[in-house]
């Protein structure tokens, strides 16, 4: 009998060998990262795994930008990434904030991170959390309303070293490398490098019998370091870029050249107390060059009322050096769950430009400073309620006081939700209240070029509601989203006026609708689907209002796949009609060895991607490429 | 008879529920697996967290001394000296410990790795189930 007893547990022992490699899988998928980093009090989110990204082979945040439900991503006409949400035309700058790690890496004057990190390559990215409908204020930050974090891939599960190769069919190639140990005395580091140069489809314009090309390459390079020390840890960066500015901002969309050129370097470090208190400093540096030329015309404004000029040559430059210091204390009385923060930032910008026509007409040269200091101080308790029941409400106070010229302000954000928690059923409920921050460009620059600015402007308002409502059982996963967002006290830009800046007293609504469901079939397989709908007051639609996407993971023994169809409605905007959009992406990998893997991802397969409308061009253009890259992958 | 059988069958399916990690679940397929004779393990471990997360492991217990151990389960140490065979937690500690280490799980490059050490498995005359010999090398 005893025989027997054994016999019989060996076998139960051996029937869960046989799964190793699934229970292996399985550990893989349960202890990423993102399950620690996860902020679901801060509202709305989508997560994209180290798993997701691995069987994306996404190079680039453009590749997941576009993979982000609800969120469109559109090309500016300088070749800049921007966002959309359903319905609704691009996203102010400054409305959207993006931090790699714990480091916001916005610029200062252009109150964005998009400008110059919006192709950033993310081989060196572990995981990414979006955030929609946020107030930011758990991260401690500038207030924004949409947030992608991404965090970097650590040292405790990539010790080792990796190469990346890739080369797409239109002929881009991008290499990346990194190493990462902990050493015996305890120093964790990780260390990448990448180098890239993307091909973009041209496209062309016809004017007077001559054809312009539209150019929108990007090349560049990017560092990053990470060092930790027990609990010290220094994120250090280096991110370089240059673009074509695709077709720029001449009148007649004709140029003749332009590009962005910038670079961006941080230093980021942080200090965690045994008494949760978490002590941050940072310095940036930015140096941004962008130019255009366009022998058709670029309007520019010369300061007063209808003071505007067309020149050909555009040169703008800004220098930004930003420090911040922050420090947050996290502390728990009973069921009261407190963080209390503040920061201080300083923030300089500095502007040169020349603006000059070809028939020297026009010819100005001007360069400006000013200095902002910014103080915020924030509070938030998350109490709980009972077992299933937690409430959260926060405030925090935003002090902008600048060095001249501009007016100062006050600004503060109110939030109150609750969450609550059940077996199967997850419920959540928000309302929060702030504003939206200005950037340099628009409140400064008291010549007045090359575009008009206003010192006296006050931010923007906005309001979220915000409700959620998931149903997890087994292997399903249902969610409803639904949010509405008021904007008031709206920005207008008229060249015509004295400020081109301007507020109004209008207010404008959106209205936002996410439904999921995604299935596991196992650890290694799942079927994600969103169906969103967008909506706005002035009942127009500037880009798709209806978007589905269908995205499938897979993997059989050495393969993965990875497949996503994105569907956008049609919509018409500058007078120009677009029709509905199928965008397939799909991914296969190799893995030859456990150590080298080979690649093959064809974007935008069915030609047939989301197209843009843009003023003063007669058709749209698609957002996305079609392409297919090659990638190879060793790890040693 | 048949009734027996079947309980004692799935009695991992029970002891592993959906509730168990699968940290836990590896670990167990590890240990069950090196001692496959055994009903309890004596395991002497340097770290606090694993014996914590391990001690849902009916067939694992952990204790004080390691002259007791059947086997010693190493995420730090690095100065013992004693040969009683180990298992460890890091690459690191898996080439320091290549004499008397029998295997290690460790995450390295991106994944979690498993590995055993067929001279040493030898050694202490232990042989792996079919299923687990694809997990066996010859040296690091």
């Amino acid at each position: 009998m005893k025989k027997l007893l054994f016999s019989c547990l060996l076998l139960g022992g051996v029937v869960y060998a046989q799964d190793l490699g699934l229970l292996l899988e399985g550990y893989k998928q349960e202890s990423d990262f993102s399950k620690i980093t996860r902020n679901d009090s801060a509202s709305i989110v989508d997560i994209f795994t180290r798993d997701d990204l691995d069987k994306m082979q996404a190079h680039s945040l453009i590749d997941i930008m576009k993979s982000i439900p609800g969120v469109y991503l559109s090309r500016g006409s300088n070749n800049l990434s921007l966002s959309a949400t359903p319905s609704s035309s691009t996203m102010p700058l400054t409305y959207a904030r993006l931090y790699i790690n714990d480091h916001d890496v916005s610029s200062s004057s252009l109150g964005s991170a998009f400008v110059i990190w919006g192709s950033l390559p993310i081989e060196y990215i572990d995981h990414i959390e979006v955030y929609k409908a946020t107030s930011s204020l758990e991260f401690g930050n500038e207030n924004a309303a949409f947030i992608i974090r991404l965090y970097t891939k650590k040292p405790e599960h990539d010790s080792g070293s990796k190469v990346a190769l890739s080369a797409d069919s239109l002929g881009s190639t991008s290499a990346s490398f990194y190493n990462a140990d902990i050493l015996d005395n305890g120093v964790k580091y990780f260390a990448y490098g990448n180098v890239d140069a993307i091909k973009r489809t041209v496209y062309h314009n016809e004017y007077n019998n001559q054809v312009y090309d539209f150019n929108s390459d990007t090349d560049g390079y990017n560092l990053f370091a990470n060092i930790n020390y027990k609990k010290w840890s220094v994120d250090i960066g280096s991110y370089k870029t240059r673009s074509d500015s695709f077709m720029g901002i001449g009148v007649r969309k004709t140029p003749t050249d332009g590009e962005l050129d910038a670079i961006q370097s941080y230093l980021h470090v942080s200090k965690k107390f045994d008494n949760d208190l978490i002590l941050q400093a940072s310095y940036d540096r930015v140096e941004y060059e962008r130019t255009y030329v366009d022998p058709n015309g670029i309007f520019i404004s010369t300061g007063g009322a209808s003071s505007v000029a067309l020149i050909n040559n555009y040169d703008i430059t800004f220098h930004d050096d930003i420090a911040s210091l922050s420090l947050e204390k996290r502390l728990q009385f009973g069921d009261n769950h407190l963080l209390a923060g503040g920061f201080y930032k300083y923030k300089a910008m500095h502007s040169i430009g020349e603006y000059t026509s070809m028939n020297t007409a026009v010819d100005i040269h001007n360069s400006e400073r000013n200095v902002l200091n910014m103080y915020s101080l924030y509070l938030e308790d998350m109490y709980d309620w009972s077992e299933h029941t937690r409430l959260i409400a926060s405030v925090k106070g935003d002090f902008f006081r600048y060095q001249k010229d501009v007016k100062p302000a006050d600004e503060f954000l109110v939030r109150v939700g609750m969450i609550q928690s059940y077996e199967y059923v997850k419920y959540k409920l928000f309302y929060s209240k702030g504003y939206i921050p200005l950037a340099f460009y628009q409140q400064y620059n008291p010549d007045n070029t090359p575009y008009k600015a206003n010192p006296e402007l006050d931010a923007m308002g906005n309001e979220f509601y915000t409700t959620a409502v998931s149903y997890s059982k087994n292997k399903h996963n249902l969610s409803l989203e639904l949010a509405y967002m008021r904007i008031f006290n709206l920005l207008a830009y008229d060249k015509d006026t004295d400020n081109g800046w301007l507020n109004t007293s209008e207010t404008s609504w959106k209205t936002y609708i996410q439904l999921d469901y995604s299935y596991m079939f196992d650890v290694n397989n799942k079927i994600i689907t969103n169906f969103i709908f967008g909506n706005n007051s002035s009942h127009k639609n500037y880009s798709p209002p209806y978007e589905v996407l269908l995205k499938s993971f897979n993997a059989y023994k050495k393969f993965e796949f990875y497949n996503e169809l994105i569907y956008k409605s049609s919509y018409s905007n500058y007078g120009v009609y677009v029709g509905a959009s199928f965008d397939f992406t799909s991914a296969l990998k190799y893995y030859y060895t456990k150590d080298m893997s080979f690649g093959i991802r064809g974007e935008n397969l069915f030609h047939d991607s989301y197209k843009q409308t843009y003023r003063n061009y007669p058709t749209a253009i698609p957002v996305n490429d079609q392409k297919v890259w090659l990638n190879m992958e060793y790890c040693f | 008879m048949k009734k027996f059988i079947f309980i004692i069958l799935f009695i991992p399916m029970f002891l592993f529920a959906s509730h168990v990690s699968y940290e836990v679940k590896i670990y167990h397929v590890i240990f069950s697996s090196l001692f496959p004779q055994k009903d309890l393990i004596n395991v002497w471990s340097d770290s606090a967290k694993k014996k914590e997360t391990l001690s849902q492991i009916k067939c694992i217990h952990f204790v004080e001394l390691q002259k007791n151990a059947d086997i010693l389960l190493l995420s730090k140490t690095k100065n013992l000296t004693s040969d009683t065979m180990k298992f460890v937690t890091s690459y690191k500690l898996l080439k320091h410990y290549k004499q008397s280490a029998v295997g290690g799980f460790y995450w390295q490059k991106g994944r979690p790795n498993i590995l055993f050490l067929k001279k040493n498995l030898q050694k202490y005359h232990l042989k792996l189930p079919p299923s687990l010999q694809e997990y066996e090398v010859d040296s690091l």
